[in-house]
C-alpha cells in the first residue's frame, strides 16, 4: 500500500515539474517578448526624436534663425526658437497625418511643458489623431512623458495620461525641449501571452492527465509486483524455521524475523535497542566478535558458526549461524546479515549418539578382550592337554618297557630252567604276554602321535607371524622341488601361472602351499598322468590362490569334513595323519583368510584359499 | 672322574617318572647319591635348609634334574629363583621334561639353565637318552656347592 502511495507522489511530483517547466519557459518567453516590444518602442521613440531634432535644427539654421545677425543684436531667442519650433512641429504633424500608427493600441505622443502643465502636442495611434491636450505636471498620470520631459531616456510600464497601464519608451527631443513617448497598451502585450498561456496550460493538464492514466496503467503492475515480491519474501523470511537477522557494525539488531519468538521466547527488535551480543552466552561473545571481524576484513561470508544463545527463560539454545557482510552502495560494510539455525536438538542427539557410540566402543572392546582371552585359553588348553597327556604316556611306555625287559629276563630263565612248566604258562610266556605288550606299545605310540598332532596344531596358533613381502612363485617352486621325486615318478605336469608377491608370513605360506601341493601329488589318480595347475586371482581386496589337480577327487558327501581334525576320507591306501588340511586351515584363518575346495570324485580337486590384500600387516599377528 | 661326591637331585611331581628315570640312570651305571623330590617347594626347602630339611647334611656338589610342569611352583619359576640368588646361581640345573615347546626351551636357556633334555615317550629311546644323560653328567666338571 505504501508503495502505491509513493507511486502517486511520484506522479504528482512529475506533474509539478512539468508545470514548473512550463511556467519557467513561459516566463522566459514573456521576458523576451517584453524586451522585444521595449526595443521596438525605444527604436520608434528614438528614431522619431532624432528625426524631429534634425528637422528642428534644419529649420532653425536655414529658415527661421537669423544666423548672420550677431548674437547680441538678435531678438529674444525664445521667440525665435518658438517660431522655429512651431514650424518644425507643423511638419511633423503633417508627416504623422500621412501614415497609420503601429499596433492596435500603439501610439506616439509628443508633449512639452507650458504653465506647469504637460501639454500634449501630438497623439497619434491607429484609431486616434489628436492635438493639444494637457494634464497637470504633478499628476500621477503620464509618467513616461514626465520622464521624457525631465530629459530622461528609457522604457517603463506605467500609467499614461488616460490612466491606462502601458508599456512605453520615452525620449527627450533636445532642440525643441519636447518629449516623445512611444507606447502600447500593456493589455495588448499581455493578451496573447495570457491566451497562449491558458491554451498551453490546458494542453499540459490534458497531457498530464493522459500521462497519469498511462502511468497508472504501466506502473500499477510494477507496483503490484513489488508488493507481491515483498509479500513473498516477507512470508518466506517469516515462515521458514531459520531465524533471520541483521545488525549494524555496533551489533545493534536492525531486523529480527518472528522466528526469534520461537527460539528466544521474544523478538529482540520489539525491545528498543537490543544488542545482538546480549542474546549470546558470555563465553561465545569473544569468538563471535572475532568472526564478525574476520567477516568484515575478508568481506567474506562465514558459515556454520556454532554459537550458544540464551533465551528469555535462561535456557541455552545452540544456533548454527551463517554471516554475510552487508555493503552499502559505496561498497563499504555497514553491518551484517545472517541466518540462525536452531540445532539444539541436533546437538543433543549428536551428543547422545556420541555417548552411545562410546558405550558401544567400550562394549566392543570389552567383548573383543573377552574373545581374545577365550581364544588364548583355547590355545593354551590344547597345549596343556597335549602336555599333560604326554606325561602319563611316558610312564606307560616307560614301565611297559621296563616290564618287557623284566619279562624277557624271566622268560629266558623259564625256558632254560623250568622246561617242564605247564602248557598254559608256556602259552602266556610265549604268546599272550608279548602280544599284550605289543598292543600296549602300539596304542601308546598312536596316542603319542595324536598328541603330537594336537600340539603341532596348537603351535600354529601360538607362533608369532612376521609379515614381509613374499614371492609366491618362489615358494611354489621350492615346494615343488621337495616333491621332485614323486612328480617324476607319477609323470606329473605342473602348470604355473603368473603369481604375485604378497605381504604375509613366509613360513605359514610355505606350510600352506607345501601341504596343498603335497596333497595334490599324494592323491593323484593312478589311472592317468597327473596335471597340477597353480594360479592366482587378484581383486582389489583379496588374492585367491588355486591349486588344482586331476587326481582322485573327493565325494560330495565328504567335502564338508575334509578340514576336520584327524578326519580322513576316501580310500585309505595312502599314509596320512588326517592333520594336514586342519593345520592349513588354521594357518589360513590366522592370516585372515579362508580356504575352500571344489572337487568331483574321480576327476580332481581345486583347493583355493584367499587372503586379504594389505600393504602392511594383515590378519591375526599371533602375538600372545 | 671326581664327581663321586656329586649329589643328583631329581625333582618331578610324577613318582612314576622319577622311578623310571632313577631306574634307568642306575641301570646305566650311575653310582652317585640320587635324591628324589616331588615338588618345587621341596627342592627350595632342601636347598635352603628349611622345614623338614632344616638339619640336612651339608652338600659338596649338587646337580638338579628339574621337571617343568609341576603343580605349585613349576620348574621355570624354580630355575628363575635359583639362578637369581648368588648362593645358588652356580648349581647346574638340567631341565628334564616332556615338553618340546620351543618357547619354553628358549625361556629356560634365557634363564641360564645348563641343559634341556626331553623325556622321550618311546621306551627304548628313553633308556638310550638316560644313558647319554648319565654319561654327560659324569663328563661335566661340577663346582663346589659350598
Amino acid at each position: 500500500m505504501k508503495e502505491n502511495k509513493n507511486l502517486y507522489w511520484l506522479a504528482g511530483l512529475m506533474s509539478i515539474v512539468a508545470l514548473a517547466t512550463l511556467v519557467v519557459v513561459y516566463f522566459v518567453l514573456w521576458q523576451t517578448a517584453i524586451a522585444q516590444k521595449k526595443a521596438d518602442l525605444v527604436h520608434i521613440a528614438q528614431s522619431q526624436a532624432r528625426l524631429i531634432e534634425a528637422i528642428a535644427r534644419f529649420d532653425m539654421r536655414h529658415n527661421r534663425v537669423d544666423w548672420e545677425t550677431p548674437i547680441g543684436e538678435r531678438g529674444p531667442t525664445s521667440l525665435l526658437s518658438e517660431r522655429a519650433g512651431a514650424d518644425t512641429f507643423s511638419q511633423i504633424v503633417d508627416a504623422h497625418k500621412r501614415y497609420q500608427g503601429f499596433g492596435e493600441t500603439g501610439e506616439i505622443l509628443i508633449a512639452g511643458i507650458e504653465d506647469a502643465q504637460i501639454l500634449f502636442l501630438l497623439r497619434h495611434g491607429s484609431q486616434v489623431f489628436e492635438e493639444n491636450k494637457s494634464i497637470p505636471l504633478d499628476s500621477e498620470l503620464a509618467e513616461p512623458m514626465r520622464r521624457a520631459l525631465s530629459n530622461l531616456s528609457g522604457t517603463m510600464i506605467g500609467l499614461d495620461y488616460e490612466g491606462s497601464e502601458v508599456l512605453a519608451a520615452y525620449e527627450p527631443i533636445d532642440v525643441l525641449n519636447l518629449g516623445i513617448v512611444a507606447k502600447v497598451n500593456f493589455d495588448e502585450v499581455k493578451q496573447p501571452f495570457i491566451k497562449a498561456g491558458l491554451i498551453t496550460l490546458a494542453i499540459t493538464v490534458v497531457i498530464i492527465l493522459i500521462g497519469g492514466v498511462f502511468f497508472r496503467y504501466f506502473a500499477n503492475p510494477i507496483a503490484q509486483q513489488i508488493i507481491d515480491n515483498e509479500r513473498k519474501f516477507r512470508s518466506l523470511v517469516e515462515n521458514i524455521s531459520e531465524w533471520i537477522w541483521e545488525i549494524d557494525l555496533d551489533g545493534h539488531l536492525i531486523y529480527s524475523s518472528p522466528q526469534a519468538i520461537k527460539i528466544f521466547g521474544f523478538n529482540p527488535t520489539d525491545k528498543a535497542e537490543t544488542s545482538f551480543y546480549s542474546l549470546i552466552q558470555a563465553e561465545d561473545i569473544e569468538m563471535l566478535q572475532a568472526s564478525f571481524e574476520a567477516c568484515l576484513v575478508q568481506r567474506k561470508s562465514l558459515s556454520e558458526l556454532d554459537c550458544i544463545f540464551v533465551t528469555e527463560s535462561n535456557q541455552l539454545v545452540h544456533l548454527e549461524l551463517n554471516i554475510d557482510p552487508v555493503t552499502n552502495s559505496q561498497g563499504s560494510v555497514n553491518g551484517f546479515r545472517g541466518i540462525g539455525h536452531d540445532v539444539t536438538e541436533r546437538v543433543a542427539k549428536e551428543q547422545e549418539l556420541k555417548r552411545y557410540r562410546e558405550n558401544l566402543e567400550h562394549m566392543v572392546a570389552e567383548r573383543t578382550e573377552e574373545l581374545e582371552q577365550i581364544n588364548t585359553e583355547m590355545r593354551n588348553f590344547a597345549y596343556i592337554i597335549s602336555h599333560d597327556l604326554r606325561s602319563p604316556l611316558v610312564s606307560i611306555t616307560g614301565f611297559t618297557g621296563e616290564l618287557k625287559e623284566d619279562f624277557d629276563l624271566i622268560s629266558e630263565c623259564a625256558i632254560k630252567k623250568l622246561v617242564s612248566c605247564p602248557q598254559e604258562v608256556k602259552e602266556a610266556l610265549d604268546e599272550r604276554i608279548p602280544e599284550s605288550i605289543y598292543f600296549i606299545n602300539s596304542a601308546t605310540e598312536k596316542m603319542n602321535h595324536l598328541i603330537h598332532s594336537i600340539l603341532t596344531l596348537s603351535r600354529a596358533g601360538r607362533r608369532e607371524f612376521h609379515f614381509e613381502p613374499v614371492n609366491l612363485a618362489t615358494i611354489v617352486n621350492e615346494s615343488l622341488a621337495s616333491l621332485a621325486y614323486q612328480i617324476e615318478q607319477f609323470k606329473v605336469t605342473v602348470k604355473i601361472d603368473e603369481l604375485p608377491t604378497m605381504v604375509t608370513d613366509k613360513l605359514a605360506m610355505e606350510q600352506i602351499v607345501g601341504n596343498l601341493l603335497g596333497n595334490a601329488v599324494k592323491y593323484l589318480s593312478p589311472d592317468r598322468n597327473g596335471v597340477i595347475s597353480i594360479r592366482a586371482e587378484i581383486t582389489e581386496y583379496k588374492t585367491t590362490i588355486h591349486i588344482k589337480d586331476n587326481g582322485r577327487g573327493i565325494a560330495q558327501a565328504d567335502l564338508s569334513r575334509i578340514f576336520d581334525l584327524f578326519k580322513r576320507v576316501g580310500a585309505q591306501d595312502v599314509v596320512g595323519d588326517g592333520m594336514g588340511l586342519t593345520y592349513v586351515q588354521a594357518l589360513v584363518r590366522r592370516l585372515g583368510g579362508k580356504i575352500n575346495c571344489n572337487s568331483t570324485l574321480n576327476e580332481g580337486s581345486d583347493f583355493y584359499f584367499s587372503i586379504l590384500n594389505q600393504d602392511g600387516a594383515q590378519g591375526d599377528k599371533g602375538n600372545e | 672322574m671326581n664327581n663321586s661326591d656329586l649329589t643328583l637331585i631329581l625333582v618331578d611331581d610324577d613318582p612314576a617318572h622319577s622311578t623310571l628315570i632313577k631306574r634307568n640312570l642306575i641301570k646305566c651305571g650311575l653310582k652317585n647319591e640320587l635324591l628324589l623330590l616331588n615338588s618345587g617347594q621341596q627342592l627350595l626347602d632342601y636347598i635352603f635348609c628349611k622345614h623338614q630339611f632344616i638339619n640336612r647334611e651339608p652338600l659338596q656338589k649338587v646337580l638338579i634334574l628339574l621337571d617343568i610342569n609341576m603343580p605349585g611352583i613349576n620348574g621355570i619359576e624354580i630355575l628363575k629363583t635359583l639362578k637369581a640368588s648368588n648362593l645358588t646361581s652356580k648349581i647346574p640345573i638340567f631341565m628334564l621334561t616332556s615338553t618340546d615347546e620351543p618357547t619354553e626351551i628358549e625361556e629356560c636357556f634365557s634363564l641360564v639353565c645348563n641343559a634341556y633334555v626331553i623325556k622321550p615317550v618311546e621306551h627304548k629311546e628313553f633308556s638310550k637318552k638316560m644313558q647319554q644323560l648319565g654319561d654327560f653328567i659324569m663328563l661335566n666338571q661340577i663346582p663346589q656347592f659350598l
